[in-house]
């Protein structure tokens, strides 16, 4: 039922990014139609989770980023998707901006006019295959104690003569008790916050906050290390942080609380491509790397008021209000009235005064990783915060949520937000004598299981149809399968409106939308695709007769 | 049945306590039925005494029904409609009873659903738990709740919000930052405030897009004076407005006064302090300060501008180490620092040092200083030993309604150290006979009371409420 968003509003804003997606070449073959931020986990489009994740922060300026041909279908399925027209009021908006194509970066759509024109203040950026069910207003909370800077969110040098905000970003632990092959890495060096007297409150993520000083996905490190055959430190590193953590299996949620000065620093910057490569690694070294921050334009951006007193900065040509004439850069040699302290309890920079700008950290979040359940009773895994974007992690992050209670065996609160009403959602489709386990599988509105059926820790889409004597374990069927008679399915993901004939046994398969599979197959590992799109027109096969060799282009479906 | 008559008096005690609830129902026909079976010559007043027995430990266990079935709340209640199996009515009974309860309250710990609002009663639940084990008798010292934002009403404006958190987690905590943070998130407020159609400002301003704001910072943590003082003037202000003022006018007349308001009595009241204090300090003196204060740390850097050579000694808070920072940023400035962790060594502290200089956080009516928790033992151990102890003060901290003789009266309980056993109090109140002078931005008080020739000043001068 639409309502509108009934808690504070924090005065940030959201953006998605609605990419294609890369890594899921079965489902996402025809990018505009089926777009991946649409895929189904647990039953609910991708793209419901990271938008429920802002309202449950308050935050109703959301908007969703999308190529204009993916545009559409994103339009329609908000409008029609039940689960996305049972979010509150107010609603996401769409932005489709003209130059934005599949194979833009992240970064690069930072810096295309609309989007420019359109992030106005500090903003949550979220990619559309998030599912993270951390509170979102403990995380809002670390920014705004940790990051954020009273200065600027007050407008007001006077009282604070402060750092400009920084930025928060969340990591998460990809070597779980079931990790999943392949999932990508990220390289990271954190460093611990200086010491403050700040109350750490039981639930608060506090603890878990970093200062992040290097980034580097683990690719770009594989290569860098071929290369180069030793991974070379920089001193300056470890001349300002001798104490630096390197995690190696913690995985980018490219979720990011980031100031407005960021979409400047980005426009200025055409060498960034991607945000959490190059957006975040750059800014995690200009924290210690000297020349750097002129060399990126920070020390304009960041430069504001030229207090007499505090700023150890180069004054850049004003962007600040008010203040008098630049300062006198002969200051930075006499001893300060008080370093870059401001009035609040921690230093976060302790260094000695340079004659750079100093640069607000980048934090990071280290989300702890999942003790290994000893009873599932005693202690509730931690809150699950995964990326979504390769087929193996959709089929385990959706089993997972299969797990949860629902909202009618467990009250309203202490269920997660991910909860569904019910895990049976049509119970009159259900025959009797089926096996259904109910406190693993997830079974969607109108599907009709047949007698004999035996559907263990599975998810089951809307409209599907089971038919007698299937057994299928730890599957994931999307919209509308139908499955035959006596097959038998283990891990497979089946795409929308597949068909799986009589007998089949198929084993960690992916079958994708609108195949259908012939009766008795038996396969293991197998992915079945259309070579739709790979069959070539007419004007290629006139090009190669009169060329040279003849290629086959063998169309079938 | 035969025995019913020979224990009439105990069948009235029995009659009424087979009214109360389903749990005891079953209970109480057993109960009477043995009582007679089992002890056979018990005299009616036994038996009337036994019944009542009895009875307590009905009520008893019906109130731990109840208290089981609102603890029960973050558990999972059992099922709804499609229970499995007979459940005992009373157990039905006690699930609704928790069911409509957990529906307002969550704590702070759970996921929030969007569609919940942000309901006052889940506050007092949460409340009633951090404070449970502080004994009753100090129920009236507050303690900073600290709630997250999903808690605050939906009325709440971001910049308070994000002020509101830093409070709360104590990321600023004297009082002057906590005044000046609000004063600036409270500009932000007017200049978004827009009055609706139909309304005029000074009468809609206050109850409805103040009063939540201050609702919700008094949640993350209990006010100080200061900001009592700026808000009763604030409020003043607006109902002084006519209501058919334009909102332009009225706006920019709010404007006007927090801004003056925060030059006159933040920014030049610590300016005219530190010099006035630099003043007294001469060469060659050792100057004791108690913690980390910003009026102290501004005084002393002032007194080395002015090049006077002198050392400084620290005595910090063992729990909120702020002399630390302060031993950092006056060793930068070139001043030599004595450092001591705790109060422990205090009397060869004073001993050592040539006079105190200890900052405030409010001065009573009666003269007596609040202060940071250990300022009081500091300003006697000097006192006794006849060194001058002077305090730095802005005026906005006097609060001429407040009297307080002991440090019970008006304090904090500090929210990470509290438990059955005992709490940390965050302040203490020195009273005015150890003070010997108090420094404000009006004229330094010496004398015999000081802090009341400052008070006598202030009431002397026109009422402030009145521009």
């Amino acid at each position: 039922m639409p309502h509108a968003v009934t808690i504070a509003t924090p005065g940030l804003q959201a953006l998605i990014l609605c990419g294609p997606g890369s890594s899921f070449p079965t489902f996402t073959a025809n990018p505009d139609e089926n777009p991946k931020a649409l895929l189904p986990i647990a039953n609910r489009p991708m793209v419901w989770y990271p938008l429920e994740f802002c309202y449950r922060a308050g935050i109703t300026n959301i908007t969703l980023i999308c190529p204009p041909s993916a545009a559409e279908a994103i339009a329609t399925a908000l409008k029609t998707n039940p689960f996305l027209t049972s979010l509150p009021y107010p609603r996401p908006d769409l932005l489709s901006p003209k130059d934005l194509d599949q194979n833009t970066g992240t970064a690069e759509i930072l810096r295309l006019p609309e989007v420019q024109s359109l992030v106005t203040s500090d903003f949550l950026l979220l990619p559309c295959d998030l599912v993270c069910e951390l509170g979102a207003d403990k995380l809002l909370q670390a920014w705004m104690v940790k990051s954020a800077s009273l200065a600027d969110v007050l407008s007001d040098s006077r009282l604070h003569r402060g750092p400009r905000s920084g930025g928060l970003g969340v990591w998460y632990q990809t070597k779980t008790a079931t990790p999943v092959k392949g999932e990508e890495t990220d390289f990271i060096g954190t460093v611990a916050l200086p010491p403050s007297t700040i109350l750490a409150q039981k639930g608060s993520l506090f603890p878990h906050i970093h200062n992040l000083v290097y980034s580097m996905p683990t690719d770009s490190l594989k290569d860098l290390l071929d290369e180069k055959t030793d991974f070379k430190v920089r001193r300056m590193l470890i001349n300002s942080h001798p104490r630096v953590r390197m995690l190696t299996t913690h995985r980018d949620a490219h979720l990011y609380i980031f100031p407005h000065w960021v979409m400047d620093f980005i426009r200025d910057n055409e060498r960034l491509e991607t945000i959490g490569e190059d957006v975040v690694g750059w800014w995690a070294k200009a924290g210690w790397q000297k020349g750097l921050p002129a060399k990126l334009g920070l020390d304009k951006i960041l430069g504001h008021d030229e207090n007499d007193d505090d700023r150890e900065e180069k004054s850049g040509p004003g962007s600040s209000p008010s203040k008098s004439a630049a300062s006198s850069p002969s200051k930075n040699g006499e001893p300060q009235t008080g370093t870059a302290k401001d009035k609040t309890g921690d230093a976060r920079r302790g260094e000695s005064a340079s004659a750079e700008p100093v640069v607000p950290p980048m934090l990071a979040y280290i989300h702890p990783s999942q003790k290994t359940t000893t009873s599932a009773a005693a202690t509730a895994p931690g809150p699950i915060l995964r990326r979504v974007d390769t087929s193996q992690l959709l089929l385990q992050v959706s089993l997972q949520l299969a797990k949860l209670p629902s909202l009618e065996e467990t009250s309203a609160d202490a269920a997660s937000p991910f909860a569904h009403a019910r895990k049976v959602a049509y119970p009159e489709g259900v025959q009797p004598r089926t096996t259904i386990t109910k406190q693993d599988t997830l079974v969607a509105d109108n599907v009709t299981v047949q007698e004999k059926t035996s559907i263990k820790e599975s998810v089951i889409g809307a409209n599907c149809q089971i038919n007698e004597g299937a057994k299928l374990i730890q599957c994931l069927l999307m919209d509308g399968v139908v499955v035959g008679k006596n097959c038998k399915l283990t891990k497979c993901i089946l795409g929308k409106r597949s068909e799986i004939g009589e007998g089949c046994v198929l084993t960690d398969c992916e079958v994708q939308e609108n195949m259908l599979v012939e009766r008795k197959t038996e396969a293991k590992d197998e992915k079945f695709m259309s070579s739709s799109g790979l069959e070539a027109t007419e004007d290629e096969f006139a090009d190669e007769a009169s060329g040279g060799d003849d290629d086959d282009g063998d169309a079938e479906d | 049945m035969a025995t019913e008559g020979s224990s009439a008096p105990a069948a009235t005690p029995a009659a009424p306590s087979a009214a109360p609830t389903t749990p005891a129902n079953t209970a109480n026909p057993p109960a009477t039925a043995t009582a007679p079976a089992g002890t056979p010559q018990l005299t009616p007043a036994q038996l009337k005494a036994k019944a009542k027995a009895e009875k307590q430990a009905r009520r008893a266990q019906a109130k731990e029904v109840k208290a089981a079935a609102a603890a029960a709340a973050p558990q999972p209640a059992p099922p709804g409609p499609d229970a499995k199996g007979g459940k005992g009515k009373g157990k039905q009974d006690a699930a609704q009873a928790g069911g409509t309860q957990p529906r307002t309250g969550t704590g702070p710990n759970l996921a929030h659903r969007p569609s919940m609002s942000g309901r006052r009663p889940s506050i007092l639940v949460v409340e009633k738990d951090m404070r449970s084990s502080i004994p009753e008798c100090f129920s009236h010292i507050p303690m900073a709740k600290r709630i997250p934002i999903s808690q605050a009403n939906k009325d709440v404006h971001p910049a308070v919000l994000v002020v509101g958190q830093q409070m709360a987690t104590f990321a600023i905590k004297d009082s002057i930052s906590r005044l000046g943070a609000t004063l600036l998130a409270f500009r932000k407020v007017i200049e978004a405030y827009e009055t609706p159609k139909g309304n005029s400002l000074s009468r809609h301003f206050v109850p409805h897009v103040l009063n939540p704001q201050i609702e919700y910072l008094t949640e993350c943590r209990p006010m100080c004076f200061s900001m009592g003082n700026a808000i009763r003037l604030l409020k003043a202000k607006v109902n002084s407005f006519d209501i058919d003022t334009p909102e332009d006018e009225a706006k920019e007349g709010l404007l006007e006064m927090i801004d003056l308001f925060m030059n006159e009595r933040i920014t030049l009241a610590e300016f005219v302090i530190s010099k006035n204090a630099a003043k007294q300090i001469y060469d060659g003196d050792i100057v004791l300060t108690y913690g980390r204060h910003r009026l102290v740390e501004k005084t002393f850097l002032k007194a080395k501008e002015n090049g006077v050579d002198f050392a400084v000694s620290i005595i910090d808070d063992p729990y909120d180490r702020g002399g630390q920072e302060l031993s950092k940023s006056l060793k930068e400035a070139g001043i030599p620092v004595y450092y001591s962790p705790n109060l422990g060594g205090l009397r060869h502290n004073v001993r050592r040092a040539t006079n105190i200089l200890l900052g405030a956080e409010a001065v009573f009516a009666n003269g007596s200083v609040h202060a940071a928790a250990g300022t009081a033992d500091v300003a006697v151990a000097a006192t006794n030993t006849g060194k001058k102890v002077t305090a730095l003060c802005e005026t906005i901290n006097f609060d001429r309604e407040r009297v307080s003789v002991d440090a019970l009266t008006y304090n904090e309980i500090d929210p990470e150290q509290h438990s059955s056993d005992g709490f940390r109090l965050l302040f203490d109140t020195t009273r005015d006979q150890y003070i010997a002078g108090v420094i404000t931005e009006f004229e330094s008080g010496t004398g015999n009371s000081p802090a009341q020739a400052i008070l006598a000043l202030l009431r002397k001068q026109e009422d402030p409420t009145i521009n």
